[in-house]
């Protein structure tokens, strides 16, 4: 169903599951501390320490760790890069709300369905729906996302 | 000294930045294995002339960019947009610059909206970011 020749307006795309586990939203963090250079550990740890310390996110008032939102974006990203390759590298859109925690344990299911297909000269912008929803069937994160897609090539 | 963005000190145009980075295969590794996805292009090699990097490494970039300017992040992230334009290249040197471009309250919430742009040292636009951050205030932030 991958080509803009043949796919239509509800289609829905493979589904990516993540089990968010600590040590993801671990590796999470930690990928951002290559960034953040002009931080102390303490400065560090205050700033982001509810995604990897349990006590310190309870002592904030949450009931445990809670993952980034970017961890929901990026698997929003793969889905369309999945889809679209370059044309999402190239040209892709994306605009999401977090509307719910995610912490560890959740199972996410992320999701797209087409929503709109329009043209633009000899290519296609898709537009998708796109959501992602935890094991209880909750939507933690909602939003559109397009690509450009050369008309019937798959 | 106390840390911490304070609302009032915040004004819309505020510029902050730039950081700059090098993009390097144990960025792109740590990514990879952050969010679980080993597309070759990531890993092994793309059409743009060698591995690139998970188009929204640079989301992140915003907590740095507030850190960067007023000691720490805004708090709970409520929303996030963003056009990619090009993917970023292993061995490539990244500018992020931000603007803050909104700032109002709503059902007695109070938002920052920050737009920032990823450039390589091509001068290559990589990806624009727009993130809406609901306003926390206790020195440390909560997405």
């Amino acid at each position: 169903m991958n080509t803009a020749k043949n796919i239509q307006v509800g289609d829905e795309l493979p589904t990516i599951t993540r089990h968010i586990t600590q040590g993801k939203m671990t590796l999470f963090v930690d990928q951002l501390r290559h960034r953040t250079n002009i931080m102390s550990p303490e400065d560090f740890h205050t700033q982001f320490g509810i995604h990897f310390d349990e006590e310190f996110a309870r002592s904030k008032g949450l009931p445990s760790t809670v993952a980034q939102a970017f961890q929901p974006y990026a698997y929003v990203s793969e889905l369309m890069t999945n889809f679209f390759g370059e044309g999402w590298l190239r040209g892709g859109k994306l605009e999401m709300s977090f509307i719910k925690m995610v912490c560890p344990g959740d199972r996410l299911d992320v999701k797209g369905t087409v929503k709109e297909m329009i043209p633009e000269g000899s290519i296609s912008r898709i537009v998708f729906d796109v959501w992602c929803e935890n094991q209880n069937g909750e939507k933690v994160a909602v939003g559109t996302a397009s690509g450009l897609r050369k008309r019937g090539v798959s | 000294m106390e840390k911490g963005l304070k609302w009032e000190e915040v004004n819309i145009g505020d510029r902050c930045g730039p950081i700059e980075y090098v993009i390097t295969s144990e960025m792109i590794d740590g990514f990879a294995n952050a969010v679980e996805d080993y597309n070759d292009w990531y890993m092994k090699g793309s059409p743009f002339n060698g591995r690139i990097a998970h188009p929204t490494l640079t989301a992140s970039d915003q907590d740095v960019l507030l850190i960067s300017k007023w000691g720490s992040a805004a708090g709970l992230h409520a929303k996030q947009s963003s056009e990619f334009i090009n993917p970023a290249r292993l061995g490539k040197k990244i500018t992020v610059t931000g603007e803050i471009v909104d700032k109002y309250i709503k059902r007695e919430k109070r938002y920052l909206v920050l737009e920032y742009l990823a450039v390589d040292e091509d001068g290559r636009e990589i990806v624009r970011h727009r993130k809406t951050d609901v306003y926390l205030f206790e020195g440390g932030q909560g997405e």
